[in-house]
C-alpha cells in the first residue's frame, strides 16, 4: 500500500461525489465515512515502519515529485485521518438533529481538507506544499463560511484575506529560494541552503515564518482566529483546531528544521511561543462566549507546542507529540460536545454549563478540560512535563516561568467552566446522547486517560519520530539517495 | 537617443533592474492598499495587485531575453539556449489560486452585502466580544 | 458503598501497618531516551504520615454512617487516599508532584458540591499556584541533578548558583505554604473549610495539611539537609513566619462567629507553631510529635462539630448554646479535644508543646519564644468560646430544647480518638521511641528518652503517667461533688428565666454570651489592626489588575482586518530591522 492514497484517494471521492449522490441523500455520507476508515486503517498499518518510505510520483526527485512517510509523518497521518473518520461517524449521527444544506459539498470539503492536510505533512517539494496550503486554505474558508448567515460570511472573509496575506508572503519566499538555489526539492534547498548570503537567509526564515505565521497562529499573527472560530458552526471549530493548526505546524517545524538545523533562531522562537500562550490565557479570561474562549485556549496550546519545537531537541519534540495528540482529541471532545449543547439549549455563553443537564457530556468534558490544563494521569500533563523538563536542561527558567503562569491563568477560566459543570444548580431538560455518540466520545476520552496514565507504551514510538523529525541529515540523504 | 535609450534599457541588467524596482513598487502599493483600504472590494484589488507583482518579479527574474521557450521543434533538438519552464508552470498555478481564491472572497463580499449592506471592513464588526 | 469504604479504609489501615513493617522498594518507569528514575519506597517518615492518613480514613468512615452520600463522594476520597499514598511513599519528586496534584484535585471535587463558586474557585486557583510552584521548582533541581530522586537532590542543590537557591526555596515553600496556609496564604482555606461538606472538613484540616508539611519536612531533609544548615535566612524566615502565623490566626479565631471558620484559623494557628519548629534541625521531633496530636485532636474536634450540626442543623456560636445536658457524652468528648488544644498539662498537647518550647530554648531563640508563649496563650480565648458556645451558657432557641444526643456513628470515633489521646498522655514516651526511629533515618539528632512515662529534655522532665493519674483522680472528685451539688441547685423553668439586670429579656434578646464574642477585641489597637487587614484585599488587588489587562488586551483581539494587517506589517518591519545585518 502506498502513502500516495492518504492524498489521493480524498480527491479522488471528491470528484465522484456527483456520481454517488445518484445514491441518495446518504449515498455521499456513508461512500465518505467508509473511505475515511480505510484511510485512517490503512495509517495504522504503516506504523510499524522501520524505514521511511519514498513514495516517487513519475519521476525521481529533485524534479519530480515525492512524498515522504517517515515516524514522524505517520504519527500525524494516522492522527488526522482517524480523528478524521471520528468525526465523520459523529456527524452521521449528528444530522438526525440537524445537519448541513448540500451536505454533499459538505463532505467534498472535508475530504479535500483532510487531503491536503495529509499533503502538507508528506509532501517534500515546497512549492507542492504551497498548492496544500491553500487546497488546505479554501476548504477552511468556504466550510467557515458555510452556514452564510453574516457572521459565518464575515469569518469568512477576514479568514480568506489573512489566508491571502500570509499566502503572498510563502510565495515570494518560494520565489527567492527558487531564483538562489533553483530547486523546489525541500532537500536540496536544505542541503544548498548554508551557502546562501547571510540576509538572504535571514530574509527567506522570515517570509516563511510570516507566511506560516499566520496560519500557526502565532502571538503577533494570530487576531483573525477568535472571529473565525465564533463565526463558523461550532463542529468545523474542531476540525481547525484538531486538524488544519496541527498541520500547518508541522510543516513549519519540518521545514525549519531542514533549513536551519542548529537552530538559529530557536530563543526567540520559545519566547515568542510563550508570549503567545501568555496572551492569549490573558484574554481568554474575560471572554464569555465559549467558541470564543476554546479558540484562545487553542491559539495557548499553539503556542506552547510552538515553543516546545523550537527547543530543537528530541525530549521536547516528544512532549510536543504528546500535546498535539492530547490538545488535538480534548479540543475534538469539547467541540463536539458543545455542538450538541449547542444544538439542544440554543446558546454557547458559558453560563449555558450551569443549565446543562447532561451528566455524562459534563464527565467527558471535564476528563478533556483536565488534560488540556495538564493534569497528571491525563495525557496533556506527560507533554507538558517532558517540555519543561527538557527546558530545564536547556536552562530557560524565563520561558518556564512564562508558560507557568499561563497555565495558571488557564486554569482561572477551566476552572470556572468545571465549576459551573459540577455545582449542584438548577438544570435545564435532559441532554440525551445517541449511544453512538457516547461511545465516540468515551472512546476519546479513554485515549487521553491512557496515554497519560500509561505513557510507556507510546514513549519509544514517540522518541523515534522525535529524533526522526530532527534528524535533516537522514532526511536529505533518503530522498537525494534515491536519485542514483 | 530612442535607440541609445532602447539598446541601454536592453542590457540584462538594467531588465533586471527594472523588474525589481517596478515590481517591489507594485507591491507596496498593494500593501499601502491593504493596509489603507477600507472598501472590501478595493482590498481584495491589493491582494491582487500584490499577487500580480509577485508574478512579474518571479517571472522578470528567472526570463532570460536570448533564450527561447522551453518548446522543441523549429529547429531546436535540444534543451539548450531555453528558459527555464519551472517558474512558468508555477506562476499558472499560483494565478490560478489566486484567482479562486480571489473569486471565493468576492463571493462571500457580495452575499455579505446582501445581508447586511456593508462593504466597509471597519464595521464587519458581527462578532462583538 | 458505606460498607465498602469501611472495608477499603481498614485495609489501607492494614497495607500500610505491613508496609511499614518490611522493607521495600519498586522501580517504575525508564524513558530510554533521558532515563527518569521514579519508585516507591517506604521511609519511616513516609510510613508515620501514611498511618496518620489511613486512621483518619477509618475515623472518617465510621462518622461519615449517618450521611447519605454520594457513590462519587466514596470513589473520590478513595482516590484521595491514593494520591496520598504514592506521594507519601514516593522516592521521587515526579511521583510525589503527580500525587500533590492528583490530591488537589480530587480535593476540587469533593468540594465542588458543596463550596460557593467563589470559594470553590479560591481552591483551586491556590492549589494550582501551588502545584505549578512546586513544578517550577522541581524543574530547578532537575537541571543540575538531572534526575528526580530524593537521594539526588541534595546534590542538586549545592550544584545551584545562589540565586537560584533561594528562588527555589522559595517556590517551594511557597507550594508547601499554600497546602499548609500558612497566613497571607490562608485565604482559600477558611471559606473552604467552613463550606465543605461536615464529613470532609476533618479530613481537610487533619490530613490534607499534614501533606503540606510532609513535603516542607522532605524539602527541607533531602533538599536543603537542614541538619548541616547553619545561621541561614531560611531558618529565621521560617521560624518567623510560623509565629506570626500563629498569632495572627488566634486573633482571627477569637472575633468569627462560625465553629468551623475558628476551628479553621485554629488549624493555622496549629500548624504554624510545627513551621516554626521546623526552622531548626533539632526541631523535628517536636514537629512530628505536634502533628500528631494535631491530626487526633482536629478529628476529634470537626468530627464532634460535625456530629452538633448533623443533630441541631446550625453551625453558628450565636444560635447554639446550652447543650451540656443533652449531648453529655460529645460534651465530654469537646472538653478532651479543646484540653488537647489548649497544650495544657493533663492532656498530650501539652508534651508536644513542650518539647517544641525546649528546642526554641536551646537554639535561643527568645523571641519567637515568648511570641509563640503569647499565641498559645491568646488561644485559650477562642478555646474557651468553643466550650462556652456550644454546651455551656443558655439557650439561645426553644427548638435546642428538644435536641438529643448525636448519633452513635460520630461518637465511636471519638471515643476512639479520645481514648488514643488519653494513652499518649498517659505515656508520651513511648512516641519517643517511635519518632526517634524515624529521625535516626534522616540522620538527626534523636530525642532523649529516659522511660515511656515521661519525656525528659535537658531542662526538665515530664512525667505524663504521674500527671495524668493526679488528674483523674482529682477529676474524679471534683466530678463527684458537682454531681452531689447539681442535685440541690434550682432547676430553670426556660431559658428566659435569669436575673437580667432588672430588665426582662424577651426573644430578641441575646442571652447567650457566645453571641458577639471576641467583639471587645477590636478595641486593643493591635489586635483591630490584625482583625482589620487582610491578604484578601492583595489579591483581590491582584485578580482585578489581571482582568483589566485582560479587557486591554481583547480590544486588540476584536478580529478587526486594519489592526490586524497594521499589527503584522510592524512586527515584519521590526523583525527586518533587528535581524539583518
Amino acid at each position: 500500500m502506498s502513502s500516495i492514497l492518504f492524498i489521493a484517494l480524498p480527491l479522488l471521492f471528491a470528484f465522484c461525489v456527483p456520481l454517488l449522490e445518484k445514491l441518495g441523500r446518504n449515498g455521499v455520507a456513508y461512500a465518505s465515512t467508509l473511505m475515511q476508515i480505510f484511510l485512517a486503517a490503512l495509517a495504522f498499518s504503516f506504523f510499524g515502519l522501520e524505514h521511511p518510505q519514498l513514495e516517487i510520483i513519475a519521476i525521481a526527485p529533485p524534479l519530480g515529485i515525492s512524498f515522504v512517510l517517515d515516524q514522524a509523518s505517520v504519527f500525524f497521518v494516522a492522527l488526522f485521518s482517524s480523528l478524521m473518520t471520528l468525526f465523520s461517524l459523529y456527524y452521521l449521527w449528528q444530522r438526525k438533529i440537524k445537519s448541513y444544506k448540500n451536505e454533499a459539498k459538505f463532505f467534498i470539503l472535508l475530504n479535500t481538507l483532510l487531503a491536503s492536510a495529509v499533503g502538507l505533512v508528506l509532501s517534500n517539494d515546497i512549492f507542492n506544499i504551497y498548492v496544500f496550503f491553500e487546497i488546505a486554505g479554501i476548504s477552511a474558508y468556504i466550510l467557515t463560511a458555510y452556514e452564510k448567515n453574516a457572521k459565518a460570511l464575515e469569518a469568512g472573509i477576514k479568514y480568506l484575506l489573512t489566508g491571502s496575506v500570509a499566502s503572498i508572503f510563502l510565495v515570494l519566499a518560494i520565489m527567492l529560494i527558487y531564483i538562489n538555489i533553483g530547486s523546489l526539492n525541500l532537500a536540496l534547498i536544505a542541503q544548498n541552503f548554508e551557502t546562501l548570503p547571510y540576509n538572504l537567509k535571514v530574509l527567506i526564515s522570515l517570509l516563511l515564518f510570516l507566511g506560516f505565521g499566520f496560519k500557526v497562529e502565532i502571538f503577533p499573527l494570530n487576531f483573525w482566529v477568535s472571529d473565525v472560530y465564533e463565526g463558523s458552526s461550532t463542529l468545523i471549530n474542531g476540525l481547525f483546531s484538531a486538524i488544519v493548526v496541527k498541520a500547518y505546524l508541522f510543516v513549519f517545524f519540518h521545514i525549519l528544521y531542514l533549513l536551519l538545523p542548529s537552530g538559529e533562531f530557536s530563543h526567540f522562537l520559545i519566547y515568542l511561543g510563550a508570549l503567545s500562550m501568555l496572551v492569549s490565557q490573558i484574554v481568554a479570561l474575560k471572554q464569555t462566549n465559549l467558541k470564543r474562549l476554546f479558540a484562545y485556549s487553542s491559539l495557548g496550546q499553539v503556542g506552547l507546542l510552538f515553543a516546545a519545537f523550537s527547543m530543537h531537541d528530541s525530549d521536547a519534540i516528544m512532549g510536543a507529540f504528546f500535546i498535539v495528540f492530547a490538545h488535538s482529541i480534548a479540543k475534538m471532545i469539547l467541540f463536539l460536545s458543545l455542538s450538541n449543547i449547542e444544538e439542544h439549549y440554543k446558546s454557547v455563553d458559558i453560563s449555558i454549563l450551569q443549565k446543562i443537564n447532561a451528566p455524562y457530556l459534563g464527565f467527558i468534558m471535564l476528563i478533556a478540560m483536565l488534560s488540556i490544563l495538564g493534569i497528571p494521569l491525563l495525557a496533556g500533563f506527560v507533554g507538558k512535563f517532558l517540555i519543561l523538563k527538557s527546558m530545564a536542561l536547556d536552562g530557560l527558567f524565563g520561558a518556564m516561568a512564562i508558560i507557568l503562569i499561563a497555565s495558571l491563568l488557564e486554569s482561572v477560566y477551566y476552572f470556572k467552566l468545571s465549576g459551573y459543570l459540577t455545582q449542584k444548580e438548577e438544570r435545564g431538560t435532559l441532554l440525551s446522547l445517541d449511544l453512538v455518540q457516547k461511545i465516540l466520545l468515551s472512546f476519546l476520552a479513554l485515549l487521553l486517560v491512557t496515554a497519560g496514565t500509561a505513557p510507556f507504551l507510546v514513549l519509544d514510538f514517540a522518541a523515534h519520530a522525535a529524533n526522526v523529525m530532527l534528524d535533516a541529515q537522514s532526511y536529505i540523504a533518503l530522498i537525494l539517495g534515491a536519485v542514483q | 537617443m530612442i535607440e541609445i535609450i532602447l539598446s541601454y534599457l536592453n542590457q540584462d541588467i538594467v531588465i533586471q533592474k527594472i523588474v525589481l524596482i517596478g515590481s517591489m513598487s507594485l507591491l507596496l502599493i498593494g500593501l499601502f492598499g491593504l493596509l489603507t483600504q477600507r472598501h472590501i472590494i478595493k482590498v481584495f484589488m491589493s491582494v491582487a495587485i500584490m499577487e500580480s507583482s509577485l508574478f512579474l518579479f518571479f517571472i522578470g527574474s528567472t526570463f532570460n531575453k536570448n533564450f527561447t521557450a522551453p518548446i522543441l521543434g523549429d529547429g531546436h533538438v535540444d534543451f539548450i539556449h531555453m528558459n527555464d519552464p519551472i517558474p512558468h508552470a508555477m506562476i499558472l498555478t499560483a494565478i490560478v489560486i489566486g484567482m479562486a481564491v480571489l473569486a471565493l472572497g468576492i463571493s462571500f463580499a457580495i452575499e455579505y452585502f446582501k445581508l447586511t449592506s456593508i462593504t466597509d471592513i471597519d464595521r464587519m464588526n458581527e462578532m462583538k466580544n | 458503598m458505606k460498607i465498602f469504604n469501611l472495608i477499603f479504609s481498614f485495609f489501607t489501615l492494614f497495607i500500610v501497618y505491613k508496609l511499614s513493617s518490611i522493607s521495600w522498594h519498586v522501580d517504575l518507569g525508564v524513558i530510554q531516551t533521558s532515563p527518569i528514575m521514579i519508585g516507591l519506597q517506604a521511609s519511616s517518615l513516609a510510613n508515620f504520615f501514611a498511618l496518620l492518613v489511613s486512621f483518619s480514613l477509618i475515623m472518617i468512615s465510621f462518622a461519615s454512617w449517618s450521611y447519605t452520600l454520594s457513590k462519587s463522594f466514596y470513589l473520590l476520597l478513595s482516590l484521595l487516599s491514593i494520591s496520598l499514598f504514592v506521594m507519601l511513599y514516593a522516592e521521587d519528586y515526579l511521583l510525589f508532584f503527580i500525587g500533590w496534584e492528583v490530591m488537589s484535585i480530587s480535593t476540587y471535587f469533593l468540594l465542588s458540591n458543596n463550596l460557593t463558586q467563589k470559594a470553590l474557585h479560591k481552591y483551586i486557583l491556590f492549589a494550582m499556584l501551588s502545584a505549578l510552584s512546586l513544578l517550577l521548582a522541581l524543574m530547578l533541581l532537575y537541571s543540575t541533578s538531572n534526575s528526580f530522586l530524593y537521594a539526588d537532590a541534595h546534590d542538586g542543590f549545592i550544584l545551584l548558583e545562589q540565586s537560584r537557591q533561594i528562588l527555589l526555596g522559595a517556590l517551594m515553600v511557597l507550594a508547601f505554604f499554600i497546602k499548609i496556609a500558612v497566613i497571607g496564604t490562608h485565604y482559600w482555606l477558611v471559606d473552604a473549610y467552613e463550606e465543605a461538606h461536615d464529613i470532609f472538613t476533618p479530613y481537610l484540616s487533619a490530613i490534607l495539611s499534614k501533606m503540606g508539611i510532609y513535603g516542607l519536612i522532605v524539602f527541607l531533609v533531602y533538599v536543603v539537609d537542614i541538619s548541616s544548615l547553619q545561621e541561614d535566612y531560611l531558618s529565621y524566615f521560617l521560624a518567623f513566619i510560623g509565629v506570626a502565623s500563629s498569632i495572627i490566626a488566634t486573633f482571627k479565631a477569637i472575633n468569627e462567629d462560625s465553629i468551623k471558620r475558628v476551628l479553621a484559623y485554629s488549624s493555622i494557628a496549629q500548624l504554624g507553631y510545627i513551621v516554626t519548629v521546623l526552622s531548626l534541625a533539632d526541631g523535628m521531633g517536636g514537629a512530628l510529635y505536634h502533628a500528631l496530636i494535631h491530626t487526633l485532636v482536629k478529628l476529634l474536634l470537626f468530627i464532634n462539630i460535625a456530629g452538633i450540626i448533623f443533630v441541631t442543623g446550625r453551625s453558628k456560636f450565636s444560635t447554639l448554646g446550652g447543650l451540656i445536658y443533652k449531648m453529655p457524652h460529645s460534651f465530654v468528648m469537646l472538653l478532651i479535644g479543646i484540653i488537647v488544644l489548649a497544650g495544657i498539662p493533663p492532656l498530650g498537647g501539652f508534651a508536644s508543646k513542650f518539647l517544641i518550647y525546649t528546642t526554641l530554648l536551646d537554639a535561643k531563640y527568645l523571641l519567637i519564644l515568648s511570641a509563640m508563649m503569647f499565641a498559645s496563650a491568646s488561644a485559650f480565648l477562642y478555646i474557651y468560646k468553643l466550650i462556652y458556645g456550644i454546651y455551656l451558657g443558655h439557650t439561645t432557641n426553644k427548638k435546642l430544647e428538644s435536641i438529643k444526643e448525636v448519633p452513635f456513628s460520630f461518637l465511636i470515633p471519638q471515643y476512639i480518638l479520645s481514648g488514643v489521646l488519653i494513652g499518649i498522655s498517659f505515656y508520651p514516651g513511648w512516641l519517643i521511641v517511635y519518632l526517634n526511629t524515624i529521625l535516626s533515618e534522616m540522620h538527626l539528632k534523636a530525642l532523649s528518652f529516659s522511660n515511656i512515662t515521661s519525656i525528659t529534655t535537658p531542662h526538665a522532665e515530664y512525667n505524663g503517667f504521674v500527671v495524668m493519674s493526679a488528674f483523674v483522680v482529682v477529676f474524679l472528685v471534683v466530678l463527684l461533688f458537682l454531681l452531689r451539688l447539681k442535685s440541690k441547685t434550682k432547676e430553670a423553668k426556660d431559658r428566659f428565666d435569669i436575673a437580667y439586670c432588672g430588665e426582662e429579656p424577651n426573644i430578641a434578646s441575646h442571652l447567650h454570651y457566645g453571641f458577639g464574642m471576641g467583639q471587645e477585641l477590636q478595641r486593643v489597637s493591635f489586635i483591630a489592626l490584625i482583625l482589620k487587614n487582610s491578604s484578601k484585599y492583595f489579591y483581590e488587588y491582584i485578580a482585578s489588575q489581571t482582568l483589566s489587562f485582560s479587557d486591554v488586551l481583547k480590544k486588540i483581539y476584536t478580529g478587526k482586518l486594519n489592526i490586524n494587517f497594521n499589527l503584522s506589517v510592524i512586527f515584519a518591519i521590526i523583525l527586518l530591522w533587528w535581524s539583518l545585518k
